[in-house]
């Protein structure tokens, strides 16, 4: 039954597991809803991958309401790539966040980062997923929002938090023209 | 501002108005201008003109960190289990039709509760930010 | 010539497009670059709400008797697009306090010394 609502299941399963780190702020509780969020939304992937190889484009309405009035989510094979990769590189990288924070992070502040890590992934693989210009456009900012607050967590904290500050100053004023061809 | 007795007076006047107003525009988003964001900011406001004038500290007894972040966690997840409900009652996702008997009044409560997790969010996140900033310490 | 500055509000955005382009460019103090992008950001949503006017429609709210309406999907837009810019202005001022913090100043050629010499 679920099958058909795969395309969406996709960028849910990281948003509904974002605000649920910050609800159970454990460390291990943490670090193990994130570490199922991204495993899981790897597995939707790649089943997407493979019915798109099997079948051809995938569509999906958003809502029920037909493509020009409503949001449409469309997946063709080189959007199966993007999404594989994606979902593929963050399952793999999660693992290892967790000693990463370790040495990096303050302890009890390391749900922060799972909850940015797991909507830079869901923002990233809805710009995949998606085939409307302007939630191209949102989930464009919701990977760049979060990216940010990635970025200034570096080791280095004076080089980091100035490191943020370039893109984003750069990034929120070129929007403004892709904004215009939605 | 302790010696701003007019401040105080008016502020403790105004503040329950602020929130109904707050209030009305959450539901009144379909009707009228408004919605989930406006309302958020409108209530977020009230609260920081009495942290303003009375100290963020009898502002943060009323509303705790804890609630805040649930407020911030929980608007969200209302917003994503609305449309969760409705991928298990057999539609796709965000389809409010099969939330009632009949489809308008599915379409009516369902955007009902994604505005008013729109609204809890936003007002979170205003408040979260205020008080940030506002106990910033130096060390 | 009335024509020429009878389109007053496509003025205003150039006027405001130009001043919050101008800030961010030419000021090395960071919360005056971040004001100059909410300037910024202020006349891309003057221009987009000014795109979706009818001429002779009114506010996109149903009453009765009324036959034209004026296009809501450029305010369903920008009201997406307000909410970004006050999450980034937020995220701006956060990562400036920061910074004020490990570098003691918020200037930037003093920042890009001081980073010179590590």
């Amino acid at each position: 039954m679920l099958r058909e609502h795969l395309p969406v299941l996709v960028i849910i399963i990281p948003l509904i597991a974002a605000p649920l780190c910050i609800l159970f702020r454990g460390r291990d509780q943490a670090f193990g809803i994130a570490l199922l969020a991204t495993w899981g939304s790897f597995a939707c992937s790649a089943v997407i991958a493979a019915k798109v190889m099997a079948s051809g484009t995938l569509s999906y309405e958003l809502g029920g309401w037909p493509p020009p009035i409503g949001i449409e989510l469309r997946i063709d094979a080189l959007n199966a790539l993007i999404l594989l990769i994606v979902s593929g590189i963050g399952s793999v990288v999660a693992p290892y966040a967790r000693n990463s924070l370790l040495l990096e992070y303050v302890e009890d502040r390391s749900y922060m980062f799972y909850c940015a890590f797991l909507l830079c992934l869901c923002g990233l693989m809805g710009v995949a997923v998606t085939g409307d210009a302007f939630n191209l456009f949102v989930f464009l900012e919701i990977s760049s929002l979060s990216s940010y607050v990635l970025i200034a967590l570096g080791f280095d904290r004076r080089a980091a938090s100035f490191a943020s500050c370039t893109p984003l100053s750069l990034r929120s004023t070129s929007i403004q023209p892709v904004n215009l061809f939605c | 501002m302790r010696e701003y007795l007019i401040l105080r007076v008016i502020t403790k006047l105004l503040f329950p108005f602020i929130l109904l107003f707050a209030l009305y525009v959450q539901f009144h988003g379909d009707f009228g201008p408004g919605g989930g964001f406006q309302a958020g900011v409108i209530f977020a406001a009230s609260f920081i003109l009495y942290s303003m004038v009375f100290g963020v500290r009898s502002a943060q007894h009323v509303l705790p960190v804890g609630i805040l972040r649930a407020g911030i966690a929980g608007g969200l997840l209302l917003y994503a289990l609305v449309g969760v409900v409705d991928l298990l009652l057999g539609a796709n996702y965000l389809d409010y039709s099969p939330m009632s008997a009949e489809a308008k009044v599915g379409q009516h409560l369902g955007i009902f509760l994604v505005e008013l997790g729109v609204g809890i969010t936003v007002a979170s996140v205003m408040m979260t930010m205020f008080f940030t900033f506002a106990t910033w310490r130096e060390d | 010539m009335v024509d020429f500055f009878g389109l007053y509000n496509y003025w205003i955005v150039i006027v405001l497009a130009m001043a919050g382009m101008y800030i961010v460019i030419a000021r090395g103090n960071l919360i005056k670059k971040l004001v100059g992008l909410n300037v910024f950001q202020a006349s891309v949503f003057v221009l987009y709400i000014s795109f979706g006017k009818v001429s002779g429609g009114t506010a996109p709210i149903l009453l009765k008797g009324v036959v034209t309406y004026s296009n809501p999907l450029p305010h369903v837009l920008i009201l997406t697009a307000i909410v970004v810019g006050v999450a980034t202005t937020a995220l701006g001022l956060a990562l400036v306090v920061r910074i004020r913090r490990e570098y003691g100043t918020i200037e930037e050629d003093d920042i890009h010394s001081q980073d010179g010499h590590t």
